[in-house]
């Protein structure tokens, strides 16, 4: 199935602030879901202080916080747990607003009923293609990254520790870096997925043999990927005064909206390589289409 | 980029390629310049935003500034002013010795005299003796074969050992004479050490309690006796303070040494035991270190000579008026030199270490002058600072006079503030076990306990009250930590011997973190209560002070009310949990009834609900309050809120107070106060004077629809879990 395409030179993230909200509407859900355990808990030790959890970011609140750590160290536990468990549902969940938004991005229409039930029909390719980045992403962190820092790390023990520092962690930069060209990669098969029909598997032969191309991704998605890492810190450091707890919350929601933004623009740019790459014969995943 | 052979792209700026349909080899795609020069933009502000906003205001955020050298606190005095402080001890016990370190087989060959100044009433017959290295040497032990987890000297590598060679007075030698005392189970009533079998064979069961006779002379009350004594170390493998790991050697606990004498001319002698400290006499201690001259030394008290020849280092250093001696040598340390005030500082660590020397720095020149206001000036010319390498953990975190061992990463530790906490603590002992020299197996919250209380003090002064751990916004007290130490395994005393303890987690609960914590609640509660140990550690200073000694301080400096609440928390077992029960708050209503006026029932009113307004009758209000736990008695505050905003403190008492001890303890009090306001809302001790309390989660009750909720907890998990979603995400 191959939904009309909009012209390569039309796609564009800021084309699609629809989509965009759409997904960042999705994750504010999941956040929604996976807080509401922690408030309940939280709204149950202290919501009966006359100022609620405001008081356990207070000054004298910071006993309150540790009291709570004690006592209810195995209810944390619990929901530590429970959260990364739903966490790891949402990662497979997460593959069909995927296939919708890079749908979004590619297809002449623009309607979210369209990009839905392209993101259901696309959910096999990408959970192919999620496996896939996972097995190799796994193996690449352990033999570029760990296994080496392993090797290393008995031989530093007469270095100063920045230096035995140092040269033990470079490993694990070098394997940052595989895992950004794995992304890349990764995105590039999914845009050949969902502009181009292809399989997972031609998809995924296809990108490996181009180099250039996830090379070029990665010029355009690293800055990206910074970008947002940028916006999550302001975020972060937004956290006071506690009265202005309404301003805060939007402007953190500002600050996750326009990290989908980033992400889809990484996105839109996967799909317009994705052109060059099928127009390219010997890359081409699926030649039959490129020939008419 | 392949020679672009199409058309310019033209059209828009968003179109970054464009595709030539009628090209006959099929579709080709170039990049326009203008397009490719918009992309470096656009890239170029991502990185900017990312760098700048990320690490400039993320980092930020949860990096909290070193703080800067700040003056010594303004310390309240008593009433009287402050004791002046002895200028020096009675010398009981005094060592010269020579010791000669041969790293390559972690041994020390010693030899010296020690003498002995009975100032007992009794003429004496024996000497006691400890041997502490003997801990180590086999698995059977006192120090091994305690059931004890949960605290330090787990590690058990190399076994150590001390022969005595030779222990001669006036040429006669008396060592042939010597026998260990056995410790087999039978040890103070100490239910750690189940009757283990002597080792293997006749061997005794342990050696590091030794007695030696004296023949047939005794020494008379105020007499002195020089022993000559040669001896021979072999370190174990670093455990429980002392020993060696590679070519680093810490030397702790490394001669024979006299037992501390008592009044009454018996010795306070006792095994090493795994949570046990020790107790010995004031003395004179005169030191000369032979070590090869690659290696760096650090010692006990000033260094006053110091020579090299035949590839050898040869310092000699003295000290009086202290109670140990221990020394530390390594190839590798590297040396910093400081001073504050009158004291010179030397600090030792690793290569590499700098940032934690910086730390250790602020600590001890802080430390030295916020103790010295509160208890003290500290009356020594050096202080020593050793940081011990990666691997030789188990030497850090110890006390010795003038030396003192830090412990902790390199790094500087962003949020946290373990190598501050951990040298504060080590100087403090300089007061609460060095100057002020409590029994620390029969009283181990004597010094530890007042230690860590006195160690909060300062990290409070240093850091506020928070910033134990600083994450965002999460910003955790230092008192935390003592109360998460303090949460008991079991609610024993805590003032108890080492050896009455459950376990090692036990005693490490309640001899630091309670001890702490109970003293900290004192201090908030009682203006002069600081002041009280202030009194102690320089009335006590090159003392041997008791439980009852402190208690009687505590008593005249901040009030009898204060020390019946210091006795009552830390000799009994239990804690104290004060909380709220529940609030009532009603509007006050008119009458209603049969009413006999003057008791007479042919003059029966009836009133019913509506005959009169209740305009202007106000509210009934109370709130229960209870207590939980030991019978503790302090003056808690209650904060209560009305309905318009305003808000009240009572206090209230549990008893038995001071002043009327019979009264009994109540687990209940009702706090009345009706008024023209609703109660909304109770809050037991609003401003944290009791951080014992148990917890504080339930020192709160509001009126149904007056509860805060939890808005801010729902913002920062939408906000960081919304971050997670994304990481997971599309
Ligand atoms: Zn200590």
């Amino acid at each position: 199935m191959i939904a009309p395409k909009l012209d390569v030179d039309a796609i564009s993230a800021r084309r699609r602030p629809k989509a965009i909200a759409a997904v960042w509407a999705f994750e504010l859900a999941v956040a929604w879901v996976l807080a509401s355990p922690w408030v309940e808990i939280v709204g149950r030790v202290v919501g009966r202080h006359p100022d609620g959890d405001r008081a356990l970011f207070w000054e004298h609140g910071r006993l309150l916080l540790g009291d709570a750590l004690i006592h209810h160290a195995s209810i944390i536990s619990a929901l530590v747990r429970s959260t990364l468990w739903l966490l790891a549902a949402w990662a497979i969940v997460s593959l069909l607003p995927l296939g919708g938004l890079l749908a979004a991005l590619s297809d002449r229409d623009t309607s979210l009923r369209n990009a839905a039930a392209r993101g259901t029909a696309l959910f096999a390719r990408m959970a192919g293609l999620q496996g896939l980045s996972l097995v190799l992403g796994a193996f690449g962190l352990l033999l570029i990254g760990v296994v080496p820092s392993l090797l290393l790390e008995p031989r530093t023990a007469n270095l100063l520790p920045r230096t035995a520092l140092v040269v033990s962690l470079f490993p694990l930069v070098m394997a940052g870096g595989a895992l950004a060209y794995l992304g890349a990669l990764f995105d590039l098969a999914r845009a050949l997925v969902a502009r181009h029909d292809a399989t997972t598997l031609r998809a995924f032969v296809a990108v490996l043999r181009a180099p250039r191309h996830v090379g070029r991704l990665v010029a355009v998605s690293l800055p990206r990927t910074l970008a947002s890492l940028g916006l999550l810190g302001l975020g972060a450091a937004l956290t006071s005064p506690l009265h202005a707890i309404l301003v805060i919350g939007l402007v953190h929601q500002v600050v996750a909206f326009a990290r989908v933004g980033l992400r889809a623009s990484t996105l839109a740019r996967a799909l317009s390589l994705s052109d060059e790459l099928v127009s390219d014969p010997e890359l081409s995943p699926v030649e039959a289409q490129v020939a008419t | 980029m392949p020679e672009c052979p199409c058309r310019p792209a033209t059209e828009t700026l968003l179109a970054t390629w464009t595709r030539d349909a009628d090209a006959s080899n099929g579709v080709r795609f170039c990049m326009a310049k203008r397009t490719r020069a918009r992309e470096l933009l656009e890239s170029a502000v991502f990185v900017l935003v990312g760098v700048v906003v990320g690490v400039g205001l993320g980092a930020r955020s949860v990096w909290p500034k070193t703080p800067s050298l700040p003056e010594a606190p303004v310390v309240t005095p008593p009433e009287k002013g402050f004791p002046e402080v002895p200028r020096t001890s009675e010398r009981v016990a005094d060592y010269t010795l020579f010791a000669k370190l041969d790293p390559i087989n972690h041994v020390v060959e010693g030899h010296g005299t020690i003498t002995l100044k009975n100032r007992s009433s009794a003429p004496l017959s024996s000497i006691r003796l400890h041997l502490y290295l003997n801990a180590f040497k086999n698995d059977r032990t006192v120090f091994r074969r305690a059931r004890v987890s949960g605290f330090r000297g787990g590690v058990e590598g190399a076994p150590g050992l001390v022969d005595v060679k030779k222990l001669s007075w006036d040429g006669v030698d008396l060592w042939p004479k010597h026998s260990f005392v056995e410790h087999t189970g039978e040890y103070p009533q100490d239910p750690l050490s189940p009757g283990a079998p002597p080792a293997v064979g006749t061997a005794p069961s342990d050696e590091t309690d030794v007695m030696v006779p004296l023949g047939e002379r005794t020494l008379a009350p105020g007499e002195s006796a020089s022993f000559e004594i040669e001896f021979h170390d072999e370190l174990p493998e670093i455990s429980e303070r002392t020993g060696y790991h590679d070519s680093f050697h810490f030397v702790g606990q490394w001669f024979p040494k006299l037992a501390r004498l008592e009044d009454d001319g018996t010795f306070a002698a006792f095994p090493f035991h795994h949570l046990g400290e020790f107790a010995a006499d004031f003395g004179r201690y005169d030191v000369t270190l032979d070590v090869p001259a690659t290696f760096t030394v650090g010692a006990t008290g000033a260094r006053v000579e110091q020579k090299v020849e035949g590839g050898r280092r040869i310092e000699r250093y003295q000290l009086d008026d202290v109670h140990d001696f221990a020394f530390t040598a390594w190839d590798r340390y590297v040396l910093r030199e400081a001073r504050e005030g009158e004291v010179a500082i030397h600090l030792l660590s690793p290569p590499g270490y700098e940032a934690a020397m910086d730390r250790e720095l602020l600590s001890v020149a802080y430390g030295l002058r916020a103790f010295g206001a509160r208890y003290g000036a500290y009356p020594y010319a050096d202080l020593t600072v050793v940081h011990p390498p990666e691997g030789a953990d188990e030497a850090g975190g110890m006390e010795y006079p003038t030396l003192i061992t830090s412990g902790g990463p390199w790094f500087p530790e962003h949020g946290t503030h373990e190598v501050e906490g951990v040298t504060v603590h080590e100087l403090g002992h300089q007061w609460f076990y060095g100057m002020v020299a409590t029994h620390e197996v029969e009283w181990p919250a004597g010094d530890e306990g007042l230690n860590s209380y006195a160690e909060l003090g300062v990290m409070q002064d240093l850091y506020g009250e928070g910033s134990a751990a600083r994450f965002g916004d999460v910003d955790l007290s230092y008192l935390i930590f003592q109360l998460r130490g303090a949460e008991p395994d079991f609610e024993e005393p805590v003032f108890q011997p080492t050896w009455a303890f459950a376990n090692g987690s036990s005693y490490g609960s309640r001899v630091y973190g309670a001890t702490a914590i109970i003293l900290e609640t004192l201090r908030r509660t009682y203006p002069r209560f600081d002041a009280a140990i202030g009194v102690y550690a320089r009335r006590f200073r090159f003392e041997h002070p008791t439980q009852q000694e402190l208690f009687e301080v505590i008593a005249e400096v901040a009030g009898d009310d204060c020390a019946a609440a210091a006795r009552a928390a830390l000799t009994q077992p239990g804690t104290l949990d004060v909380y709220v029960d529940s609030i009532l708050s009603e509007k006050k209503r008119p009458p209603t009834g049969y009413f006999d006026d003057g008791g007479d029932p042919s003059k029966r009113k009836k009133l019913g609900a509506g005959d009169e307004s209740s305009e202007g009758l106000g509210y009934a209000n109370a709130a229960w309050i209870g207590r939980k736990g030991a019978p503790i008695d302090l003056p808690i505050e209650v904060e209560l809120r009305f309905g318009d905003g305003t808000r009240r403190r009572e206090i209230v008492r549990f008893g038995p107070t001071a002043t009327s001890p019979n009264k009994g303890a109540a687990t209940w009090r009702r706090l009345d106060v009706d008024g023209p306001q609703p109660l909304v809302a109770v809050i037991v001790d609003p401003d944290l004077r009791v951080p014992m309390d148990r917890t504080r989660l339930d020192n709160f009750a509001t009126r149904e629809g007056h509860s805060g909720g939890a808005p801010v907890t729902r913002e920062r998990a939408l906000a960081w879990l919304g971050v997670l979603a994304r990481s997971f995400g599309p």
